[in-house]
């Protein structure tokens, strides 16, 4: 036992050391962890917003916003396109439980195909378990492609997790707690399994293991190592293996007769009012210059809708750079995380507005330190250095247009 | 096997683990290239396309006599609105101190600072940020430009000479293991 002992630490030791060599650079908060281009290409997070930050235990929040996702000729040919994919939320673990979900007023219970170029309006509802200030995100799942994680706001939670109760009826009207629900029949068998488990490897490894069973086997007296108690043990773990996966199933059936199986369906949304219209947009060139943190597109805009219009925003992976000029600052984007705001982070060089029919070259300007701290100017330095964004236009009636923006971004230091 | 060399291994294991390699992806706070203002991040970086297009650098200034790119990320929102300067200070002809940038405090609303400079010679630099009524020498950062950081070097090098160690007797051991594996063989 002192010999399983001591290579069982040796072995433990050197693969500590080998894994911390092996270890990558500490990739923590997800998002900015992702690559730009995916971040930047795939879908824009619009109008989100938590309508209560500060709760308690038992309190719940709800999270909204709108969701464009990019088209064909944007989004990125090495991301799967979103045949299938979630709404989930990016949170610290299980801090908060998620009670609902919809898409366009579909129950996102089930995952659901989502087409390229569309909007979707979103709302999670979740409840506060655990204490503690959270960083929360609404995000997508793609299958095959990853997570696309949106702006995330931060939630104080007050109280104690001893206090939370998720409660709810089942069809044959029990009201349980899901929270504790099944939890002491999970440990119960668990222990049963795991004490039949380890008493089945102490067996075996009680004996002598390598070197002398390999000079049995190599001086053909193999058949020997398996000996006539091994042969009773054995029969004995098979026959309380079968008898006591039997008695489990009679005993979970007996106990829950009426059951639904997980639900495989995949979820239909119907398609919303597009955000995208009244203009179009064509992207001459844009440049990052590294040193001044800053993004400068020429484009020309064309009006195609009935009234004039002012370049208000630009929005990119959650991050928003405002137009000081056009001043829109409504109550949703006072309440929108500040750290993904630019208030003054987009100039544009003729802000007189621009007339149905017109079309209209431009040079926009987004800069700000959030190029750096949100990691999204490495963009520059990947195989795929493609941006990705919406520019938000603004009429005399204060509607909001949408167009997406997006091209080859290239570096330079010139123009300090 | 002793006991205190397997405690070794299991040590330099969590050693290991625990060095922060972070810089590029790493958060702002784990960033090694980040500095507080009063409890407020700034994070420095230095560029010189003229020898290495896509590098960014930190303390270590790998190039002296090139032009170099300064820049200040005011992480923090709250420290935008506060006027802060900038000093660079570097070794002249005779190995004295002088200040090579020296910009006064002033508010910067987009959260950055940027400067061009020529760091003429190898050496030691200092980079601090300044603010009215307050220490001239906040966010200090040494740099090292066509140097050494002795420092880091003789830190990487009793790391590696260690895995070296380790991996060695590791060798040995498995080398020890069919060398008597062999000698169990009965012999034909």
């Amino acid at each position: 036992m002192k010999n399983l002992f001591n290579r069982l630490f040796t072995i433990i030791s050197a693969s500590a050391v080998l894994a911390g060599f092996a270890a990558q650079p500490a990739f923590a908060h997800g998002e900015k962890a992702q690559e730009p281009f995916l971040r930047m290409r795939t879908v824009q997070w619009i109008d989100v917003a938590v309508t209560k930050t500060n709760l308690a235990v038992n309190d719940e929040t709800v999270i909204t916003g709108k969701v464009h996702f990019m088209t064909n000729e944007h989004w990125p040919h090495s991301a799967a396109k979103p045949e299938l994919a979630f709404l989930n939320v990016s949170a610290a673990g299980p801090v908060m439980v998620r009670k609902a979900s919809f898409v366009n007023g579909v129950n996102m219970v089930n995952s659901a195909k989502f087409d390229l170029g569309a909007d979707y309006a979103f709302e999670i509802r979740l409840k506060a378990s655990w204490p503690g200030k959270w960083h929360v995100h609404p995000m997508i799942n793609v299958k095959d492609a990853g997570p696309l994680v949106g702006p995330g706001t931060w939630v104080e939670v007050t109280g104690s997790h001893a206090d939370f109760k998720d409660e709810m009826k089942t069809l044959t009207g029990e009201t349980v707690n899901l929270e504790t629900y099944g939890t002491e029949n999970n440990v119960k068998w668990h222990v049963i399994w795991g004490l039949i488990a380890v008493a089945w490897l102490l067996w075996w490894l009680a004996k002598p293991l390598f070197h002398s069973r390999y000079a049995k086997v190599k001086a053909e007296l193999g058949d020997t190592l398996i000996t006539g108690g091994d042969r009773m043990v054995s029969a004995v773990v098979l026959v309380v293996a079968l008898g006591l996966t039997y008695y489990g199933y009679s005993a979970a059936e007996a106990r829950y007769p009426v059951t639904l199986p997980l639900q495989s369906a995949t979820a239909t949304i119907p398609h919303s009012p597009s955000l995208v219209e009244g203009v179009k947009l064509v992207l001459d060139r844009a440049t990052y210059r590294v040193p001044g943190r800053a993004m400068e597109m020429d484009v020309s805009i064309t009006n195609t809708s009935s009234k004039p219009f002012r370049v208000g925003e630009f929005n990119t992976a959650g991050v928003r750079f405002l137009n000081p000029e056009v001043g829109v600052m409504d109550e949703l984007t006072k309440q929108y995380p500040s750290y993904l705001l630019a208030e003054k982070g987009l100039t544009v060089s003729d802000n007189t507005p621009i007339q149905p029919g017109e079309t209209r070259k431009l040079h926009l300007v987004a800069q700000d330190a959030a190029w750096e701290v949100e990691r999204l100017s490495s963009l520059i330095y990947d195989p795929d250095s493609r941006f990705g964004g919406v520019l938000y236009m603004y009429d005399t009636d204060g509607k909001r247009l949408i167009t997406e923006v997006g091209g080859t971004l290239v570096p330079t230091f010139a123009g300090t | 096997m002793k006991t205190s060399v397997r405690l070794y291994a299991f040590g330099l294991g969590l050693l290991i683990q625990g060095l922060a390699w972070g810089h590029g992806k790493a958060t702002m706070e784990e960033d090694t290239c980040a500095r507080s203002v009063n409890g407020s991040l700034v994070h420095y970086s230095t560029y010189q396309p003229e020898r290495d297009a896509k590098g960014q650098f930190c303390s270590e200034i790998p190039y002296s006599g090139v032009k170099t790119f300064f820049v200040v990320d005011i992480v923090d929102k709250s420290l935008r609105e506060r006027p802060l300067g900038l000093k660079i200070v570097g070794p002249d002809e005779t190995g004295s101190e002088r200040p090579l940038v020296e910009m006064p405090p002033q508010a910067h609303p987009l959260g950055i600072i940027e400067t061009e400079v020529r760091l003429d010679r190898p050496g030691h630099y200092f980079v601090s940020l300044s603010s009215p009524g307050e220490s001239d020498n906040l966010a200090p950062m040494d740099l090292f430009v066509d140097t050494i950081n002795w420092a880091k070097v003789i830190k990487r090098v009793t790391l590696y000479v260690g895995f070296a160690a380790l991996l060695a007797w590791f060798t040995y051991r498995i080398r020890r293991w069919f060398t008597q594996r062999n000698a169990l063989r009965p012999k034909a």
